[in-house]
């Protein structure tokens, strides 16, 4: 019996060498990463030793939907920035998508002022660590016992066309319940975005 | 024996012309529950979305080659203020004359769990609902042999 067991937890963990599917769950503790940013500088979360948590979204410069968010990310890191600053990440494939090139990112960074970092995950590996699939995707992680733990996933909003019409603002409202203490009221939410371009 | 030739040309001319029902969930969903005996693939597509557009012409295809035994409903996931400006071209330049719709919803985590739980939202996204009502979802870009296959394994005569 235990002979079985063992032999299916093999196939399991080389089953996850091989394509790396790990993709973080609700509560999963996340494994520190380190990216370049489009100043040029590599990052890490360990970087910001003040920060109570990150919101982490998995993004680009093509997707329509993305763009769509893009004013909101910024606003977003502006707001909540100095607790939980946006960790922006590109992990499309450039050759596909030349619009999602570092230097096409530099260019969008510079051109918008992005107030956050955005980093480009050329080997793809932090997206398949996380389990991201789409642009715009958001993990929003609160530092707990030195750990970084995953407290929602999802939209930003419950609006990508129109701003002005947005009637839950799920990332804010996960962040106002991490600082009452509360329990976090929606924590999964999907919406639709670009699938992420593997290699 | 000018208007025969009027009356015969029109009608071709006439499925060249791109029509989008715009349509809320709950009348998608209709769409897709109701039985017609034929197997349903509904391809989820906006015209921002580069490898979307690239595969219409495969889904065309597939209605025009299989329209008998499947059905192709194409919805676009586009707002509904582009509809004449953005949606008609592409269906236009691509020659469909598959059922369009515009999905015309903000909000897709009311919805998407509804298409099918394991779909994350990525597009394109492809359901195919078979004959017992099952569902099969490709969160990928599917290739016409890739779609031909599908069909032809899950089609029970």
């Amino acid at each position: 019996m235990t002979r079985i067991a063992i032999f299916i937890m093999l196939v399991l963990v080389s089953i996850n060498a091989a394509f790396i599917i790990y993709a973080y769950k609700l509560e999963d503790e996340i494994k520190d990463f380190k990216l370049p940013n489009v100043d040029g500088k590599m990052i890490s979360l360990a970087d910001y030793p003040k920060a109570k948590g990150f919101i982490i979204i998995f993004t680009c410069n093509h997707c329509p939907y993305a763009k769509s968010y893009e004013e909101r990310i910024i606003k977003l890191h502006q707001k909540y920035g100095a607790a939980y600053p946006v960790i922006a990440i590109n992990s499309n494939d450039a050759a596909a998508y030349p619009d999602d090139s570092f230097e096409a990112m530099k260019k969008r960074a510079a051109q918008k002022k992005y107030p956050f970092v955005y980093l480009h995950d050329e080997s793809q590996e932090v997206a398949h660590i996380f389990g991201a699939t789409k642009t715009p995707d958001v993990y929003l992680v609160h530092k707990e016992q030195e750990k970084n733990v995953i407290k929602y996933v999802g939209a930003i909003d419950d609006n990508y066309q129109n701003e002005s019409e947005v009637k839950k603002h799920y990332v804010e409202d996960a962040i106002s319940a991490l600082e009452k203490g509360q329990e976090i009221v929606i924590k999964e939410t999907k919406a639709i975005g670009c699938s992420i371009k593997w290699k | 024996m000018k208007s025969l030739l009027v009356l015969v040309l029109v009608p071709f001319f006439m499925t060249q012309t791109a029509s989008v029902e715009v349509v809320k969930w709950k009348e998608l969903e209709k769409e897709m529950m109701t039985k017609n005996g034929k197997i349903k693939v509904v391809n989820f597509w906006m015209t921002g979305c580069k490898s979307c557009v690239e595969e219409l012409p495969h889904f065309e295809q597939l209605h025009r080659s299989f329209g008998n035994q499947v059905e192709v409903m194409l919805v676009s996931l586009d707002k509904e203020s582009v509809e004449e400006t953005k949606v008609n071209p592409v269906l236009v330049r691509n020659r469909i004359t598959a059922k369009t719709f515009l999905l015309d919803e903000v909000d897709a985590n009311t919805w998407i769990d509804k298409v099918e739980p394991t779909w994350t939202g990525a597009i394109p996204a492809t359901v195919v609902i078979d004959q017992n009502n099952q569902r099969h979802i490709y969160q990928k870009s599917l290739t016409y042999a890739e779609l031909v296959k599908i069909i032809h394994d899950i089609h029970k005569p």
